[in-house]
């Protein structure tokens, strides 16, 4: 089966970074293809994706053997004479854009002035819609066309795949409440449907993302340049009865509801770079559920189902987020909690370990290792993964953003997942710096290890014991190093990922085992 | 249940599940969708709320879905009230409201229409303007059908305009100068109308489905419309005596009193506001009590008193066409005559944005509307003219709604002369179709209409507006307006020329006279027989296909006749779309003649004139017997022969009942002759009109009696019997020109080889036929005179098909059978290129497309029955020789006397002649002997 999973606008790329780590992790397995779809193509959320999906790339570059994590591989689609990842469905002069200069409907003038107040048709697209999803329809209808790129060699890939008796399916994410995701969300859907529906090698899907941040226009800015949060629901609540009153023509086969009733406050930035809001669980939610659509028997995607997933209702409303609501949860939990140990041994007990050169003349390195030119370079595309995806879960864990800065922010005590105080421990005080790990936060790491997973209280049925002392860990780790067997195989930094994925995986197993 | 979901007003239900498990929503738009909560929202934003270009339309959508969240419904329901409230009540506020239909060019359609919703390319849009600014829309499409705000607009003129947004005027209580009673019952008729309650609209519960789910969307600013009748019922704060007493202003009120014709005292737009309050103004009620007037509307009433009634001695003959009104229907005539110090104008309800166009001649005026005026506002003056009154007009007959479904087939049977038309029903009964004039008479009660057609200055513009303005004009600019046209009625007794349905419609008054009136004035002291030369003269002209310099009103005339079928068809409850028109043509039509009656009559069939007689027939035509159809027209005599449903050989001849319309044109004190036979003192006026509507020259004689009626007949029964030698010397000449045509057709079934058959059937159609009856006094129109009928039996027999062998028959309808005969199913007949017999006794020419032997046969291997070419004429024409022998007619011609005229009539219209060559000679000796050129085209 081939897997198409195409994100749309601000939210889409969020959820695009989630999957980049989902993959890294092994929760998401499968290679697929990817496709962005964002007419702000300089938006922060956007680049800090992208910059995830370099350093998973530069890891996974490293590594021709299977394993159980790195596994995925993220394929671009080929547009035009190059294979790219994103998509900008404006035209090239984006900041100058506007629906009144837009060249397919600038001469409708008289359609326009009775949709459209003029303060919104001159207002210019270079930072998206600014959650106008009529706009934003308005571009995708232009833009989105299967005799357009990078649509007909899509839709062209698709055909020879299921004419070869091959499976097609297409997972779209993106926000109900925006102008980009809402809009371009049914276009997609409708473009390949008209193509494929006949076809039951194809099936389409999606996740839908409600409304979970908010945030507040400062006093002193310009209120016209921010989407305003107020409509959010409003808009969400529109837009799927939109698409709902679609009844027949919806190209869906299973469309996923997501979303929180506990909206996070972040930043309020306008778009562009400076739109980087804080990494969400109902992001990488969206992974889980796309891996349940492309996993889901073909059968039981015959009609339109809508499907969302099932949380207590108490602890809907207290904001909680536990390993038992994600789906799969004994997986998820493991994998999160072994790529986690994996990150932060890499950075708190590997790494420094490595970069001895006295290290690289130990028996051990020479048996495990040997010979590893430019290990150097490797090690550190290795860590440029982890320092991001450390920063990712740190996101994911903190409350209201009151600071671009995550290590200034408050950690959400309600996001029952991780003990995250060690991500903000450890981040630089400086966002744009790379972790660097001293020796007092290498010790902190490995004093936090046995504990990454998050518990309550003593005494609380949430309280965990671990299993391995918290000044043992790092002991744990290279015992267990030391009687690993590895496949010669493997090429040295092979090796050295195999080593830290299976200590890491015998520390979970051994430390969190009830 | 809980769950990874936005803030909802309720739980989702959902049956045991655990936390993580991936559960579905069953019903997600009232479990899910209907759940969100919707606290607040940016109205500034709201039009960009869809994710769809139409984003604003497809919110009032769902506003008449009633899917809205509640305060959204309550901001666009109070905005779309706020529209409607401005629409229903723009003339008591005095707007300037119009709704004008946007047109997507295609590359609209692609780029934006089809985006509202797929499949809906067909989307229309009116653009709701308010004093020229758009304010608002109105969908109709098979998605959405209803009104739409604009997503902003500025209306401070508007009391309900309130903070930048459209409110509910009632809600809101702001209305202006309005008591706010008064908007409540403009708005409360609608009420009366609507079945469904729809919450959002609130207070106007009840107008939600007529607002919402508006059809016609183009209607709806005109008065017809509920909506609009809202306007109606509203009780102005305004005394209405200072609104509508509108009398001639000055120190005295005067009534006007026309006869036969209530004038209400009132201004036009007086009369449209009474109009507007009484039901579409059948309600409208004025009567004069001594010094006191009064009008009463269905919820109005005035009195008032006057001071003198003046008696207006004329109005204008006012006539408006057609007499009906139907909602598909937007053509409308008024006319009426120019009287010196009485003018008339049209009232029309509230624009419609059609204009309609006025044609002002010198006798006439002349309007087309797309929906019939309501009344006639009547002006008086001889400097300054002064509204004196209204004239409603009441008598317009309202017509049910057309079944689409239903398909019908017509018949139509064009000529020159007649045209007659058959209607298939849906049920496939065949039946002719009658048309009427259908014209409504306004200011003269219909039953004196036949009065005013004797008074020639009042009749001539009514012949006017037959004529010229009723008809479409030119379309090529050239002389066309100028010209007279034909009018259609064949009048079965004098003066009943509005309430006849004819059947054969009579169109020899194609009279191309450019003179106006297009008929001659008789001066007083005149020679009898010059009184009716001069009558005849003007109507012997023919409209004809070729060779006539007027005939381009055939392009006028046809459209005409279609109207006037259109109009008949439309009164039977049928619409002509629904119709498939099949069209006879003669045999001689060329391809360039078709193709311009296929321009006006598109898909229908076109068949030939003979063998749709031939269907007519049909029994008969399929056995074994030969049978000889002899079609004789006003100028074309079509003859085929046929055989077991087979057409075997055919000719079309250029003479008929033209023979007879020449001669009279010569020696046109003939026709005394004829009415000389009636002298009772009145009968004498009748029968003879009668009797000579019926026969030969009635196209002709129709169209002199309608002009001078019982002054012509005066005339020719003065004249006494004095020109018998005339009369004899035209039956001489009709029976040698028919039994021609008899002789030839023997001719033809010698030439197929089948001149020694057993039986022979002979059937003679076409209207040409009653010449002979007319001539020869034969009362019966079942069989002809018996010298006739011995004469053709004759004829036949000189070429050895025996006499009794024979078997004529008269067509009943000699033109309905043709027009029937176009809806009966083809017999499955096929022409067939024969091979003339070699062994023939009688030789013949060959006919176009024919071939002999294999041999095409060119036009001067058809002159009679040897090789002429040029200078190598023989010296004799055998076959004419043989035909003269039938006649014991004193002074034929032979062929050496004739020999001269045919070499120069073959020699100046070689190029021109279509037609057997034997009747070029008949022709010649026609000439010759009496002294009538036939034309040859």
């Amino acid at each position: 089966m081939e897997r198409y999973l195409f994100t749309i606008g601000g939210t889409g790329a969020k959820c695009l970074e989630a999957l980049v780590y989902m993959g890294a992790m092994g929760i998401f397995k499968d290679d697929v293809y990817i496709l962005h779809i964002d007419p702000d193509k300089d938006n922060g959320n956007w680049l800090t994706a992208s910059k995830a999906l370099e350093s998973y790339n530069n890891v996974k570059a490293l590594i021709t053997q299977k394993f159980n994590i790195f596994s995925t591989t993220f394929n671009p689609f080929r547009q035009g004479q190059a294979k790219k990842v994103d998509f900008c469905p404006l035209p090239r002069k984006t900041d100058t854009s506007n629906y009144a200069s837009f060249s397919d409907y600038a001469e409708h003038s008289l359609v326009g002035a009775l949709l459209f107040s003029e303060k919104i048709r001159n207002d210019r697209w270079g930072i998206g819609f600014k959650g106008r999803a009529s706009l934003g329809s308005v571009v995708s209808a232009s833009a989105i066309k299967s005799d357009k790129e990078p649509w007909n060699t899509i839709s062209q890939q698709i055909l020879n795949t299921i004419n070869s008796g091959g499976e097609v399916r297409i997972f779209l994410i993106g926000s109900i409440f925006g102008g980009s995701g809402a809009s371009i969300f049914p276009t997609i859907g409708k473009l390949f449907s008209n193509e494929f529906k006949t076809n039951d090698n194809f099936k389409i899907g999606g996740a839908l993302l409600f409304p979970y941040f908010t945030y507040t226009v400062p006093s002193d800015a310009n209120k016209e340049d921010f989407a305003k949060p107020t409509n959010f629901l409003p808009k969400s609540r529109l837009h799927l009865e939109f698409y709902e009153s679609l009844t027949t023509l919806n190209p869906f086969k299973r469309v996923y509801i997501l979303g929180d009733k506990r909206k996070r406050s972040v930043l309020c930035e306008k778009g562009s770079s400076d739109q980087l809001n804080p990494p969400h669980h109902v992001e990488f939610l969206s992974i889980i559920l796309a891996k349940d659509f492309f996993n889901t028997n073909g059968k039981d995607l015959d009609q339109l189902e809508y499907m969302g997933i099932y949380r207590d209702n108490n602890e809907e409303k207290e904001g909680l987020v536990k390993w038992n609501h994600i789906p799969d949860n004994a997986n998820a939990e493991k994998k999160f909690l072994t790529f986690t140990t994996m990150a932060l041994s890499f950075l708190g007990f590997w790494e420094p370990l490595l970069r001895e050169s006295k290290f690289k003349e130990t028996r051990w390195f020479k048996t495990y290792i040997g010979h590893a030119p430019q290990l150097d370079d490797k090690l550190n595309n290795l860590k440029k993964l982890f320092n991001n995806y450390i920063r990712w879960l740190l996101g994911v864990h903190i409350g209201g953003q009151t600071d671009s800065n995550l290590k200034k922010c408050q950690i959400n005590q309600k996001i029952q997942l991780f003990s995250a105080r060690i991500f903000q421990d450890i981040l630089p005080d400086n966002q744009n710096d790379e972790i660097r790990i001293t020796e007092k936060e290498s010790k902190e790491i490995g004093e936090s290890l046995n504990v990454l997973k998050w518990r309550g209280a003593k005494g609380s049925s949430d309280y965990y014991e671990p299993k391995i002392k918290m000044e043992k860990s790092y002991d744990f780790l290279w015992k267990l190093a030391c009687s690993l067997e590895i496949d010669n195989e493997y090429s040295p930094v092979e090796k050295l990922i195999n080593i830290i994925e299976k200590t890491s995986n015998q520390f979970v197993n051994e430390n969190y085992s009830s | 249940m809980g769950g990874f979901f936005p803030e909802l007003d309720e739980p989702i239900v959902v049956s045991a599940a655990s936390n993580g498990d991936i559960v579905k929503i069953t019903d997600i738009s009232n479990d899910f969708i209907k759940k969100i909560a919707v606290r607040n929202y940016d109205v500034e934003e709201v039009s960009t709320f869809i994710p769809n270009m139409w984003s604003r339309v497809v919110l009032f959508k769902m506003l008449t879905d009633n899917s809205l969240p509640e305060n959204l419904k309550t901001h666009l329901s109070g905005e779309l009230k706020g529209l409607l409230a401005i629409i229903t009540l723009r003339e008591i506020y005095g707007w300037d409201v119009k709704m004008k239909v946007y047109g997507f060019n295609q590359h609209e359609v692609d780029k934006i229409a089809k985006t509202l919703y797929p499949g809906t390319e067909n989307i229309q849009m009116h653009v709701i303007e308010f004093h020229d600014e758009p304010i608002g829309g109105c969908i109709n499409s098979k998605y959405y059908t209803g009104f739409f705000t604009s997503a902003e607009y500025n209306l401070p003129t508007v009391p309900w305009f309130d903070n930048g947004l459209l409110r509910d005027p009632i809600e809101t209580g702001k209305t202006g100068y309005l008591d706010i009673k008064n908007v409540k019952d403009a708005l409360y008729c609608w009420k009366k109308q609507a079945n469904v309650s729809e919450r959002y609209l609130d207070n106007w519960e009840e107008e939600s489905s007529l607002i919402c789910k508006v059809t016609d969307t183009s209607s709806l600013l005109l008065k017809d419309h509920p909506l609009v009748n809202a306007t109606r019922a509203t009780k102005l704060p305004i005394d209405p005596q200072k609104i509508f007493l509108a009398m001639p202003k000055g120190n005295k009120v005067i009534i006007y009193e026309a006869e036969d014709c209530n004038i209400i005292p009132v201004s036009g737009n007086t009369y449209k506001k009474l109009y507007s309050y009484a039901d579409g103004g059948k309600d409208l009620v004025c009567q004069l009590i001594e010094k006191t007037v009064s009008i009463q509307a269905k919820k109005l009433s005035f009195n008032m008193t006057y001071d003198e009634i003046a008696k207006i001695d004329e109005l204008p003959k006012v006539c408006l066409w057609p007499d009906f009104v139907a909602d598909d229907w937007d053509e409308y005539y008024l006319w009426c005559n120019k009287l010196k110090d009485i003018a008339i104008e049209p009232i029309t309800e509230t624009d419609d944005g059609k204009e309609p166009t006025k044609t002002e001649t010198e006798h006439s005026i002349t309007w087309k509307f797309s929906k019939p005026p309501i009344g006639l506002l009547i002006k008086k003056g001889e400097k300054e003219m002064k509204e004196i009154g209204v004239v409603e007009i009441k008598n317009l007959e309202p017509l049910n709604e057309v079944d689409n479904l239903k398909k019908y087939e017509v018949g139509f049977d064009f000529g020159t002369t007649h045209t007659t038309i058959a209607l298939k029903t849906d049920k496939n009964e065949i039946k002719t179709l009658g048309v009427k004039d259908r014209i409504c008479w306004l200011t003269t009660p219909k039953n004196k209409i036949k009065d005013i057609s004797i008074i020639k200055d009042v009749y001539a513009p009514v012949i006017d507006f037959i004529e010229r303005d009723f008809m479409p004009s030119g379309e090529t600019g050239e002389t066309y307006i100028d010209a007279t046209m034909p009018t259609v009625f064949k009048r079965k007794a004098m003066g009943d020329i509005s309430s006849a349905t004819n059947e054969v419609l009579d169109g020899v008054a194609i009279v191309a006279k450019k003179q106006f009136p297009p008929y001659r004035i008789v001066p007083d002291r005149c020679k009898e027989t010059e009184v009716i030369r001069l009558m005849i003269e003007p109507f012997l002209e023919r409209l004809k296909w070729k060779g006539h310099p007027d005939r381009h009103y055939i392009g006028l005339y046809i459209p005409h006749l279609l109207k006037l079928l259109k109009a008949e068809l439309r009164s039977n409850g049928i619409s002509m779309n629904n119709c498939k028109i099949n069209w006879a043509y003669p045999i001689a039509m060329g391809n360039e003649r078709q193709e311009t009656l296929r321009n006006f009559f598109g898909s229908g069939d076109f068949i030939l004139e003979s063998e749709a007689v031939s269907y007519f027939f049909d029994a008969t035509l399929h056995s074994d017997t030969p049978c000889i159809s002899i079609d004789i027209g006003g100028g074309t005599t079509d003859i085929t022969v046929w055989r077991k449903g087979t057409l075997l050989i055919e000719s079309s001849i250029k003479l008929a009942g033209n023979v007879c319309n020449e001669y009279l044109k010569n020696n046109p004190d003939v026709l005394s002759e004829n009415i000389s036979r009636f002298d009772s003192k009145l009968e004498k006026y009748k029968e003879p009109a009668k009797a000579l509507m019926k026969a030969m020259p009635e196209s002709t004689l129709s169209m002199i009696l309608s002009r001078y009626s019982k002054n012509f007949i005066d005339h020719i029964a003065k004249h006494g019997i004095v020109n018998e030698a005339n009369l004899l010397n035209l039956r001489k000449l009709m029976k040698f020109a028919y039994t021609s045509l008899i002789y030839y057709s023997g001719l033809m079934l010698s030439a197929v080889g089948l001149e020694n058959i057993d039986k022979v059937n002979i059937y003679f159609a076409g209207n040409g036929w009653s010449h002979l009856d007319w001539l020869f006094g034969n009362g019966n129109r079942d069989r002809f005179d018996s010298s006739i009928d011995s004469l053709f039996r004759e004829a036949f027999t000189s070429l050895d098909i025996g006499a009794g062998k024979l078997e004529f028959k008269r067509s009943p309808e000699p033109k309905l059978e043709v027009a029937k005969g176009l809806l009966y199913q083809p017999v499955g007949s096929e022409k067939t290129k024969i091979t003339i017999n070699p062994n023939a006794k009688e030789s013949i020419l060959g006919e176009d497309g024919f071939e002999v032997n294999g041999v095409s046969k060119s036009f001067n291997d058809r002159i009679d029955d040897t090789t002429v070419i040029d200078d190598k004429f023989p010296s004799r024409f055998v076959q004419y020789e043989k035909f003269l022998q039938l006649f014991k007619i004193h002074g034929l011609p032979k062929s050496t006397d004739i020999m001269d005229i045919v070499q120069h009539n073959i020699r100046e219209n070689s190029n021109k002649i279509e037609e057997p060559p034997f009747f070029t000679i008949i022709k010649a000796a026609i000439q010759k002997h009496w002294g009538v050129k036939i034309r040859w085209d």
